[in-house]
């Protein structure tokens, strides 16, 4: 039946039907997690008890009729959103034994429909990475090569997905987080825009960019996911009440297609981008013309400070944010201090990865007196600019096409020791989070038999039409709907 | 400049530990970061505001009103507590 | 004559008087159990997030009106970063540019009737840490959340503050700003006004300010006297022996009376502050500012003038009417409509309501009995109507036992049955009383009195100038 590979409504109808209930359909998954998962490495956390017991409830629901499409379905969270008596580490040592009082938002607004919380997956510690190698619980494997890594950060969520051990997983984004691990494993993931989905339960690392979003087989999975994560929440003080509550139709005219513009930021497809990466996004683009959409050139002109901009907000964010993790409230405890400093410095030193400790000091640094002005200060500055340079572009277009990542999965290993050149493979996504935009990543293509991903750039709160722009294409093509072959098998 | 006396003070202001094998590997790390960022340094960007929050949106506050429901059984996730109090190293004030 | 000019500049914490905490919904109460009002966010719990209590900004709004200061319309909240035990995410939220009050000034008149300006720098909002409880048998410290996220108010003052009896002044006046527009409870014992000062020397006329300590924590106006003027003579001594003063903060010993020097909390004072990503900036527009200045009372001193210049009130009545602001809005209103002199309805005033609001403990209700009530009350007594000493029965029968003026002033009115008794009563001593009777004929008026007491001995609730009224009437006749 591939159960493995059906989609959000699928699953749904199987169970609306009575052909499967909840309950076989979880022990299903986590069947195939304990199957395959030890190649990956994708969770850190399997849920099986609890997960049965909310497949049972789901059941019940289901027997009455009352069930929304997502009751019963089993979904992956990053072990990042904080899940009420389930361990949440955030791939870190220091929350290794972390067992929240609380549910995330997006956790407790999902369990309150009825899916199943069927495990917590890997992630680069606090979610400080491009590549799922930083994780204490160890790296994580690319499906479709067990040599390559997933993405990162939420590495774990991606190659789960991709695997279909889990039908859908949630993941977070705060410079390429959920599309760079999206694009690597030939998945549809969305960053929404600043303010749309509650940080609330969501472990902090960049408090101005992170966002949660799914990590999806689809723009369809990713849109009836996101229509329930979405929404002004109280307890987040960032939440925009802007942000839409109405559900998605995906439904999207020839006659509005001929009405939208596409701008192509020139100074993304330069020599530097990789070869066989623009030609299958040039390729994909073709499709989009095809299909009857317009095309123009746009300029994204300082689009070269990126890197360093982003790289020092979110260390100065999470140099404070990190600052609570000391051994007297939660989390992990140096043996024996011998006095407070001790208790606190060796706590951290134990606790805190080495990527981890390096941000959190250039965070310290960038903010420290007399270098506030010259880092910190600049850096959002650029902020501005690369901001003002999207809005411009969306005076002329309607969206934006890019690059995920200038290169497809790389091997586990290959970037470790060259931070910078890891930093510098988040040119494409890290704009769209200092600029708040949506974006999403969509699989189009492969090179050497790697998933290529692209992305779709929108104004403020636009993921609806982001979303049905990527659905027509799926429609009209194939790439989303590919398995890794090492899991394409019950 | 960057060298290992700096570095010392920024892990004491970060309040992490670090040993000599430590300070010559994050002191090398952060100077190569350091010099991308002196990137940022070619523009001009003297007339320009910073950009805290994208999008913009004003703070909304809260009713003063007392969460009677708000659970206070926070003190449990302490790996040091005796129930009452959490527990520390003395502090000499 | 000392050569030596003393310059102090006061740091104020005010608990502010809000119901819950400033970021987030826990109670303020104070004396719970421990750790049993810090909520998920006050800990810190990785994931949490601070959500602003709106009243906090409307009560730093008010304060800054009150001492004609300019309030910001764009202010942000910021981190100080710093570890310590008692700050559940090791930063502090604060406000470090932007805060919300900037300038204004506190008047103060000094014991020589010389009326002086202090200036204030700034006042902006922040959050309190919890508390420690150091020990040394168990060689450990204990720590209590439940302070922490309390809201505060950081009233800055500048340096002008010639002596620790001016500083007192200050504090004094600050101290009754905020409790009579009940911006803070201002319970010094419980923690809810707090006062750090900054203190230096210099010779006089030296333009430059000395090296200054910090005196930290103080909470009673007795013991900033005593720090203050202990630590300038400290001050003075070193510097007459040739030695340097250390900027640092101090601790006064109240026990010793002196001030000791404290090991710094933090290590490094680099709080590396920037804007909380957290919080957006507050936006504060004209119209807000004007609402609440319109709902702003007078203060006190204002008040103490008004009630002065326009009343001819006596210090004894203000002192009382100013002790509550509700006291004084009831007064105040009464006042207004009262064609009777001030200081005799005050005088009912005090001697019926403010007499059973301290015996019974209560608070004043505009509920119970209301302004135009008491002044009808008054009204009939001065006519007449009823009898002097009914007063308290008559304000008992509106509040306690709920009956309208009318009712109550029914009740209690001298009747015409009351007038035979009384005739009847007066007649009888005067023909049982024939001496007192020819010496009243003889000129002696005071003999009145001897009539008034034996009638007022047979009906006692009576009002005794009717009865003088009516004993004159009788012997007139006679």
């Amino acid at each position: 039946m591939d159960i493995y590979n059906k989609s959000l409504a699928e699953l749904s109808d199987l169970l609306s039907k009575k052909v499967l209930s909840s309950l076989e359909m979880t022990d299903y998954f986590i069947k195939r997690i304990k199957l395959f998962d030890l190649k990956l490495n994708s969770f850190i956390t399997i849920n099986e008890d609890q997960a049965r017991k909310q497949a049972i409830f789901a059941d019940s629901i289901i027997a009455n009729k009352k069930n929304h499409l997502l009751t019963g379905i089993p979904i992956a969270h990053k072990d990042l959103f904080s899940t009420k008596g389930v361990l949440t580490s955030c791939g870190s040592k220091m929350l290794e034994n972390y067992i929240p009082p609380y549910d995330a938002t997006v956790v407790s607004k999902l369990n309150n429909l009825g899916m199943v919380n069927i495990g917590k997956t890997n992630m680069d510690e606090f979610a400080m990475g491009s590549s799922n190698e930083s994780s204490y619980f160890g790296p994580v494997k690319n499906p479709w090569d067990l040599d390559r890594v997933p993405g990162g950060s939420s590495g774990g969520s991606a190659s789960a997905v991709a695997a279909r051990l889990t039908p859908i997983a949630t993941g977070s984004d705060t410079g390429g987080s959920i599309r760079q691990p999206a694009s690597f494993c030939g998945l549809t993931g969305l960053k929404p825009t600043y303010g749309s989905v509650s940080r609330y339960g969501m472990i902090a690392y960049a408090s101005s960019l992170d966002q949660g979003g799914p990590i999806a087989k689809s723009a369809e999975d990713c849109a009836i996911l996101y229509n329930e994560i979405r929404g002004f929440d109280k307890n987040d003080p960032t939440s925009n009440h802007e942000a839409k509550q109405n559900n998605i139709d995906l439904k999207l005219s020839k006659d509005e297609v001929k009405n939208i513009t596409i701008g192509i930021p020139k100074e993304y497809f330069s020599e530097d981008l990789d070869q066989n990466i623009s030609n299958v996004i040039s390729e994909s683009i073709e499709v989009f013309k095809k299909m009857g959409f317009n095309f123009k050139e746009v300029s994204l002109p300082n689009h070269s400070y990126t890197i360093p901009a982003y790289y020092i907000i979110a260390s100065a964010e999470a140099s404070s944010n990190l600052s609570r993790y000391d051994g007297v409230k939660f989390g992990h405890r140096c043996r024996d201090p011998k006095n407070l400093i001790d208790l606190y410095s060796r706590t951290r030193q134990e606790g805190f990865g080495k990527e981890v400790k390096k941000r959190i000091m250039i965070g310290a640094y960038a903010l420290s007196s007399g270098y506030y002005d010259e880092y910190y200060m600049r850096a959002l500055k650029i902020r501005r600019i690369i901001r003002d340079d999207f809005l411009s572009a969306f005076n002329d277009v309607d969206y934006i096409f890019a690059p995920t990542s200038p290169s497809t999965a790389f091997k586990i290993g290959e970037k470790t020791s060259n931070a910078v050149e890891m930093y510098l493979s988040d040119i494409y996504t890290t704009p769209v989070n200092l600029a708040g935009l949506p974006a999403l990543s969509i699989p189009v293509g492969y090179s050497d038999n790697l998933p290529v991903g692209m992305q779709i750039i929108g104004n403020d709160f636009t993921e609806d039409k982001i979303l049905e722009i990527a659905h027509l294409f799926q429609k009209e093509t194939d790439w989303h709907l590919q398995v890794p072959e090492a899991f394409s098998r019950e | 400049m960057f060298d290992k006396k700096k570095i010392k003070d920024v892990a004491q202001l970060a309040m992490i530990a670090v040993d000599d094998n430590d300070l010559s590997y994050f002191s090398s790390e952060i100077l190569e970061f350091l010099k991308t960022v002196e990137q940022m340094d070619a523009i001009n960007l003297s007339e320009i505001t910073p950009l805290y929050h994208a999008p913009d949106m004003p703070l909304k506050g809260r009713e003063d009103e007392v969460d009677i429901d708000a659970k206070n059984d926070g003190i449990n996730c302490s790996p040091h507590h005796d129930g009452k109090y959490f527990i520390v190293p003395k502090v000499i004030d | 004559m000392s050569d030596w000019e003393t310059v102090i500049g006061l740091e104020i914490h005010t608990q502010l008087l809000t119901k819950s905490k400033i970021f987030s919904a826990s109670s303020t109460s104070y004396g719970s159990e421990p750790n049993k009002q810090a909520s998920y966010v006050d800990l810190g719990l990785p994931g949490t997030l601070p959500v602003l209590n709106k009243l906090v900004i409307k009560k730093a709004i008010e304060f800054g009106l009150a001492i004609n200061a300019n309030i910001s319309k764009h202010s942000i909240f910021a981190r100080k970063n710093y570890f310590y035990p008692d700050l559940p995410r090791n930063y502090q939220i604060s406000q470090l540019d932007y805060p919300i009050v900037e300038g204004g000034y506190i008047d103060i008149v000094t014991e020589e009737n010389i009326s002086k300006r202090i200036n204030v720098t700034r006042a902006h909002l922040e959050e309190d840490a919890g508390k420690s409880i150091h020990s040394n048998e168990a060689n450990c410290t204990y720590i209590d959340l439940n302070r922490a996220g309390t809201p505060l108010l950081e009233i800055v003052s500048e340096p002008e503050m010639c002596s620790a009896k001016e500083a007192v002044l200050y504090m004094k006046k600050v101290h009754s700003i905020v409790t009579y527009l009940k911006i803070s409870d201002g319970n010094m014992q419980e923690g809810s006004f707090r006062c750090d000062a900054n203190v230096s020397i210099r010779k006089v006329g030296e333009k430059k300010l000395g090296t200054r300590t910090e005196l930290k924590n103080i909470n009673s106006f007795k013991f900033v006297e005593k720090a203050i003027n202990y630590e300038v003579q400290r001050q003075i001594d070193l510097l007459e022996e040739g030695k340097r003063i250390i900027q640092e903060t101090r601790l006064y010993d109240e026990n010793k009376n002196i001030t000791k020097s404290m090991r710094s909390k933090e290590e490094a004072n680099d709080y590396r502050y920037f804007p909380d990503p957290d919080l957006l900036p507050i936006k504060i527009d004209d119209e807000y500012i004007l609402e609440i200045k319109k709902n702003l009372p007078d203060l006190p001193d204002v008040k103490e003038k008004h009630y002065k210049s326009k009343y001819a009130l006596t210090d004894e009545q203000i002192k009382i009417i100013l002790s509550n602001r509700g006291l004084s809005e009831f007064v105040d209103k009464v006042l207004k409509i009262s064609k009777i002199d001030a200081k005799k309805i005050v005088n009912y005033f005090i001697s019926s309501i403010y007499k059973k609001m301290n015996k019974e403990n209560i608070l004043l209700l505009e509920d119970r009995i209301t302004p135009e009530d008491f002044y009808l009350i008054v009204e009939s007594i001065e006519t007449q109507v009823v009898t002097k000493n009914n007063l308290m029965n008559l304000v008992d029968e509106i509040w306690v036992n709920k009956k309208s003026v009318s009712e109550a002033i029914e009740r209690f009115s001298n009747n015409n049955e009351d007038d035979e008794l009384i005739n009847n009563i007066i007649k009888d001593i005067v023909n049982k009383n024939q001496k007192q009777v020819l010496e009243y004929k003889s000129g002696k008026t005071k003999i009145l009195g001897f009539f008034i007491g034996q009638t007022l001995k047979q009906a006692k609730s009576s009002d005794p100038s009717f009865i003088k009224k009516q004993v004159i009437k009788i012997l007139d006749t006679i």
